[in-house]
């Protein structure tokens, strides 16, 4: 036998790092695929660029730390990272955005830190929230394939010409569409010839949950109008279906064993709780149904995908639980009452920094230790004559 | 001689000895105020100045101060030179002391000119003193300068922009220099977290510039005894 002194963990799964990573990917695919049908190949560029530019930002940071690259590389943790960035980035953002995006997400939130199983903070969510703080109008805008017709419509009394534009709509997955997303993310091909600022919508489509919530910052009548059509599924199907797909990951990874249930769940609960007791139809302050907030929003990605990051997220159980709640009452306070149009970033972040105290005080007793210091029954007799 | 005052002999301790690149001291004006070359220039000379009077006035009177109640006569001193200088502004510069608000007020609060009172000035001839007091308050103003010259570069894309609040002007010339605010080229630089980030960063990069270490070999006899407190950036002591 070795007389090695073998650390805690005796058992183990058999599964190491890369497979782990790869099963997330897998787990993300039916959700990246919803996406694409509904947006387009805004998406597929995000995560080209993504990819890209973390791969060669994880080789750089390697190469500096003097770690192997290969076997570091190998583990398919950066781009695990590359595609929750791409995907929480709007597609049809442009390239030096995604980039600079992701490599501050590799290079100092992750590798600064010490790498892969140090970094405190999710590094893909500290991603979006700096190019949120730094770049707010670049991570709002939603592209939607469309094409722009410009033509003379008519002459006015003046004899000035009147032009006017009609949008219509194409299908996402054309040969237009995946032209467009080009020229947005690679406005310099396209400079001079066409105004790409004609392709992104003005206001913000990121999800249902903001469109409601502009409304009802605007016009309190315009909220409890606008609440019918709002919450229809017809008008919202799509990120409906995305969240569906983001749900079957997630239980997808649950039935493998990657994530354990406590964190989700802990999430979706608060987020349904508060919501259903916040919910109030017909009055003023009305802040969305349950439903609304959980399907209509990223709230099923961040539950299962991003909050779960197994190197930023609690490790205790009950520690797991309580940080779940505070993700959830996060998101819920920001989405509600604060200003910002996404709240999932700036929660699991809160949520991150709350991990280690949550862990220090949730820690669970270890057999034989601290359950009752007066009476312990086979603790040795001290002094008994 | 304490290990303070050791170091304040030593050459080249404006950049190993920096107030804020080493000992991470005065940190609020210098991520308050370094969104402007104009700005962390004006603070840093205002600051440069307040560092030499009120070393030197400590040094000088420092057989008249007792022991039990130096703080209050340092933070007199230091108090009396900051309203001299917010005077000046006043009078001279007066659109550079509207934007720099409170934090010239505040010079009387920094900590990296309060140390150096306390541990040599107060301690030492008026010659080491001054010399230390100017070392301290140039290191600050390096400091500043650089991280407000990257800040303004990050956040509007201009390299010393307004330079004209720098020098003296009536109060017609004030409108003169126009205000940067509606233009943001890298908002991230101008929140609190992106500027501690930079000054991270720009530690780190002096750092592996080796600006901040100390490579001259020193006696045993100078030995420097480690201090209680983490020391975090330039040359870890060794034991």
């Amino acid at each position: 036998m070795s007389a090695l002194q073998a650390g805690a963990p005796f058992q183990h799964s058999g599964r190491n790092i890369t497979q782990l990573m790869q099963t997330l990917m897998y787990a993300l695919l039916p959700g990246i695929f919803a996406s694409l049908w509904f947006f387009g190949f805004g998406i597929l560029i995000n995560i080209a660029i993504a990819i890209t530019f973390a791969v060669l930002a994880e080789a750089a940071m390697l190469r500096l730390r003097n770690r192997d690259i290969r076997s570091h590389l190998g583990d398919r943790s950066a781009l695990v990272t590359a595609l929750l960035f791409a995907i929480a980035i709007p597609p049809g953002s442009p390239w030096w955005l995604v980039a600079l995006g992701i490599v501050f997400a590799i290079v100092i939130v992750k590798h600064l830190y010490g790498g892969l199983g140090q970094n405190p903070f999710n590094p893909a969510m500290c991603g979006y929230a700096m190019l949120l703080l730094a770049f707010p109008l670049e991570m709002t805008g939603w592209h939607i394939p469309f094409e722009v017709i410009t033509e003379p419509q008519s002459t006015d009394n003046l004899g000035i010409l009147i032009l006017t534009a009609e949008r219509e709509f194409l299908s996402p997955l054309s040969w237009g569409g995946f032209k467009q997303a080009l020229l947005l993310a690679f406005p310099f091909v396209a400079s001079g010839v066409i105004d790409i600022s004609e392709f992104v919508d003005g206001l913000a489509m990121a999800t249902p949950l903001i469109e409601f919530k502009m409304a009802g910052k605007s016009a309190i009548l315009a909220a409890r109008e606008s609440g019918a059509s709002l919450f229809a599924r017809e008008s919202e199907t799509a990120w409906e279906i995305i969240n569906i797909s983001y749900l079957f990951g997630g239980l997808f990874l649950l039935y493998k064993k990657i994530i354990s249930w406590h964190i989700p769940l802990a999430i979706i609960a608060t987020v349904f709780v508060l919501a259903a007791l916040f919910y109030a139809p017909g009055s003023v302050a009305i802040y969305g149904t349950p439903y609304l907030h959980l399907f209509g929003s990223a709230t099923m990605i961040g539950a299962f995908f991003i909050a779960t990051d197994p190197v930023s997220a609690a490790t205790t159980r009950p520690g797991k639980l309580v940080y779940g709640i505070v993700i959830g009452v996060s998101i819920y306070a920001i989405r509600v009452w604060g200003s910002y149009l996404d709240s999932i970033a700036f929660a699991v972040l809160f949520g991150n920094f709350c991990a280690p105290v949550l862990d220090q005080y949730c820690r669970p007793r270890i057999f034989g230790h601290g359950l009752r210091s007066k009476s312990r029954p086979n603790e040795a007799p001290v002094n008994r004559e | 001689m304490n290990d303070l005052e050791i170091q304040a002999q030593r050459k080249g301790m404006v950049w190993e000895n920096n107030p804020v690149l080493v000992q991470l001291l005065g940190l609020s004006p210098v991520l308050a105020v370094s969104s402007t070359l104009a700005y962390g220039i004006g603070l840093g000379v205002a600051t440069f100045f307040i560092c030499i009077l009120s070393c030197l006035t400590a040094s000088v009177l420092r057989g008249i101060i007792s022991q039990k109640w130096r703080l209050v006569w340092y933070m007199l001193i230091l108090a009396s030179y900051t309203t001299l200088v917010e005077t000046i502004g006043q009078l001279y510069f007066y659109p550079l002391f509207l934007r720099l608000g409170i934090y010239l007020p505040l010079i009387c609060c920094n900590v990296a000119i309060l140390i150096r009172i306390e541990t040599v000035a107060g301690q030492s001839p008026w010659p080491v003193a001054t010399l230390d007091a100017a070392k301290t308050g140039f290191g600050f103003l390096i400091a500043l300068c650089l991280l407000a010259f990257c800040r303004e570069l990050l956040i509007s894309g201009t390299i010393f922009a307004n330079w004209q609040l720098l020098f003296p002007a009536s109060s017609e010339l004030s409108t003169v220099a126009s205000d940067l605010d509606d233009v943001h080229f890298f908002r991230f630089a101008n929140t609190q977290a992106g500027v501690l980030l930079l000054l991270g960063l720009l530690i780190a990069l002096l750092n592996s510039l080796t600006l901040l270490t100390n490579n001259t070999p020193f006696d045993e006899s100078e030995k420097i005894i480690p201090a209680t407190r983490a020391r975090v950036t330039g040359r870890l002591s060794k034991e």
